[in-house]
């Protein structure tokens, strides 16, 4: 750019190599139709000429001549009128469309092929600081920040060859200094015959636009990563768990059960019903032990960590198939292991469905399947039970709150995956489908 | 008991919660057998079952420095007349199928009734007598 200065330079010197004389003269670069002004001579001439012989013919030939004559002075001026009446309707088109310039709230700038301003609406002048008087005559590349590319040159080129340059996004520079995003596009303006003169350039101010597309892409990605850490806290939250209840309760409750079939093989039955009491008090704890390995493997399976997410459901499976009357089938297909959060996404979302399926659905038979394909890892989840209603927005949300589905949902878009739900009378499905490789 | 009358049985019992490994040692002693070492630490186990070649092995799954299904792999390898039965927290299919590959004799879930450890470890012994007698495995124990 040739410099940022706010006092208009006479044209000379903003431009070397131009005609500054031409590029000073502000003029609109609306086309207008009608006849250049040597035609309109020639047309005038025309008229007094063919005025003359008609008044002569008059006087001096015969009549036939006469009213040949005086019919194509007549055909004339018919001619001469329409064309004033087209004159008068071209000038008013062209007002309406100064108007239309002037009012748009589109900055519109006209330029000559060498990048300079010759024109300035009002749209401009609130867009770029500069009034019309300021800028009128000086270079486009005013506008033009240090760091952006320049991209004033490709341009003019583009209109020098008649071709428009389709709108694109890029950075202009106010007269403060400051920094508007803007949308451009180009246009190239021509003469009464056809010749290429300049650009009309169309700018719109898309500041507010972009920011707020930066704040909504920082509120998502705080978002993510929010629960990216709400996710791998809860994750290591329940490791811990799980290894507390392995490490405490679980281990004293079974050396109490040990130590209990020692004492009552030791001491015999001391009354008639201490062996019974003693029976008792072991299945007690039998039975606390398996709610809390229970408990354990659902807060953390080893299975998955150390074996894979195909023996991790079908443990899981197997465990709701002894304890439930659904009957589970598993199909997997996994060319390897997946990455390790894709992989406790895909079981959290596995557990948190079947968990539905046992408590809500009522069905007989519940099929998960595991596949892979195009890079994406997908898991499916369906049942033959009653289904419940998702189809109005408030049933979903409803829904969504009380069955974990948003959970499962964000569990899934967190790693750049998709969750989907389609239910109805005769079951549940649940998909989902994320990448095999983790990108967030 | 059959137990006591034939011999005793010597057996290595590894569990890294020392409250349970006493409770166990205690009920398994009581029941005539002779627990050759008592260990909370699965490395040792490995070294412990190298050394003294036990007849039998209760071996938890989560141990300090090497997993229960590791630990019955290395001792099948020196010593593959020795029963091992597995007793764990966790109770995963596809543990008890890693363990059963391993060579355990019993895969066991803690929570169960005590008595099932004892029965365990007497079907063991009794399959354990039967490859010796059989000459099984004596050539690579050798």
């Amino acid at each position: 750019m040739t410099g940022t200065s706010l006092h208009p330079a006479p044209a000379a010197d903003v431009a070397a190599g131009s005609k500054p004389q031409r590029a000073a003269r502000p003029r609109r670069r609306v086309a207008s139709p009608g006849v250049s002004p040597s035609g309109r001579v020639l047309h005038v001439l025309l008229v007094a000429g063919l005025a003359a012989v008609t008044g002569y013919s008059f006087f001096r030939e015969p009549l036939q001549i006469a009213i040949a004559t005086s019919a194509l002075f007549i055909l004339v001026i018919v001619r001469m009128s329409l064309m004033l009446l087209h004159l008068q309707r071209a000038g008013a088109t062209e007002r309406d469309l100064a108007t239309i310039v002037e009012t748009s709230s589109d900055a519109i700038i006209g330029e000559t092929l060498e990048g300079i301003v010759t024109s300035w609406n009002g749209a401009a002048e609130a867009m770029y600081g500069y009034a019309a008087t300021e800028i009128v005559g000086r270079p486009m590349s005013l506008l033009l920040p240090p760091a952006a590319e320049d991209d004033l040159g490709p341009n003019l080129e583009r209109i020098r060859q008649g071709k428009r340059v389709d709108r694109y996004t890029t950075t202009r520079m106010m007269k403060d200094g400051g920094l508007i995003d803007v949308e451009l596009s180009v246009s190239p303006t021509r003469d009464a015959e056809g010749a290429v003169t300049g650009g009309a350039v169309i700018a719109r101010d898309i500041t507010e636009k972009v920011r707020s597309q930066e704040k909504l892409a920082m509120l998502q990605d705080a978002r993510a990563k929010l629960l990216e850490r709400t996710i791998s806290a809860g994750e290591q939250e329940r490791k811990m768990l799980a290894a507390e209840l392995h490490d405490g309760p679980v281990q004293h409750l079974t050396a109490l059960d040990v130590k209990l079939e020692t004492l009552r093989e030791r001491i015999g039955p001391v009354t008639p019903g201490s062996t019974v009491l003693v029976e008792r008090l072991q299945r007690g704890l039998q039975k606390s032990i398996l709610e809390l390995r229970r408990l354990m493997v659902g807060l953390h399976p080893p299975a998955l960590r150390e074996r894979g997410l195909r023996p991790a459901l079908a443990d899981y499976l197997a465990g709701i198939q002894r304890s439930s009357d659904i009957d589970c089938h598993l199909e997997v297909a996994l060319p390897s292991r997946l990455h390790a959060d894709i992989e406790i996404t895909l079981y959290r979302i596995f557990q948190e469905a079947l968990m539905n399926v046992i408590k809500h659905s009522g069905a007989n038979n519940v099929w998960v399947t595991l596949s892979t394909d195009e890079g994406h890892a997908d898991l499916v989840v369906q049942d033959d039970g009653g289904g419940f209603g998702v189809d109005s927005p408030e049933g979903a949300t409803s829904m969504g709150e009380h069955y974990g589905l948003i959970g499962m949902r964000e569990r899934a878009e967190m790693v750049g995956g998709i969750w989907e739900l389609s239910s109805s009378d005769r079951g549940t499905r649940v998909h989902v489908r994320l990448p095999m490789e983790v990108t967030s | 008991m059959s137990v006591a009358e034939s011999s005793y049985p010597r057996v290595l019992i590894a569990e890294d919660e020392s409250e349970l490994l006493e409770a166990l040692r205690d009920m398994i002693e009581s029941k005539g057998y002779e627990v050759v070492a008592a260990t909370t630490q699965g490395g040792e186990a490995v070294d412990i079952a190298h050394a003294t070649k036990p007849d039998l092995a209760l071996l938890d799954y989560r141990l300090p420095g090497v997993d229960g299904v590791a630990i019955t792999r290395a001792i099948k390898a020196t010593s593959p007349n020795t029963q091992i039965i597995m007793f764990t927290a966790y109770d995963e299919m596809s543990l008890s199928i890693d363990a059963t590959q391993a060579g355990v004799f019993a895969f066991l879930v803690k929570g169960c009734p005590p008595s099932l450890i004892i029965q365990a470890l007497e079907s063991a012994w009794e399959f354990k007598q039967e490859l010796d007698a059989a000459g099984l495995g004596a050539a690579r124990e050798n």
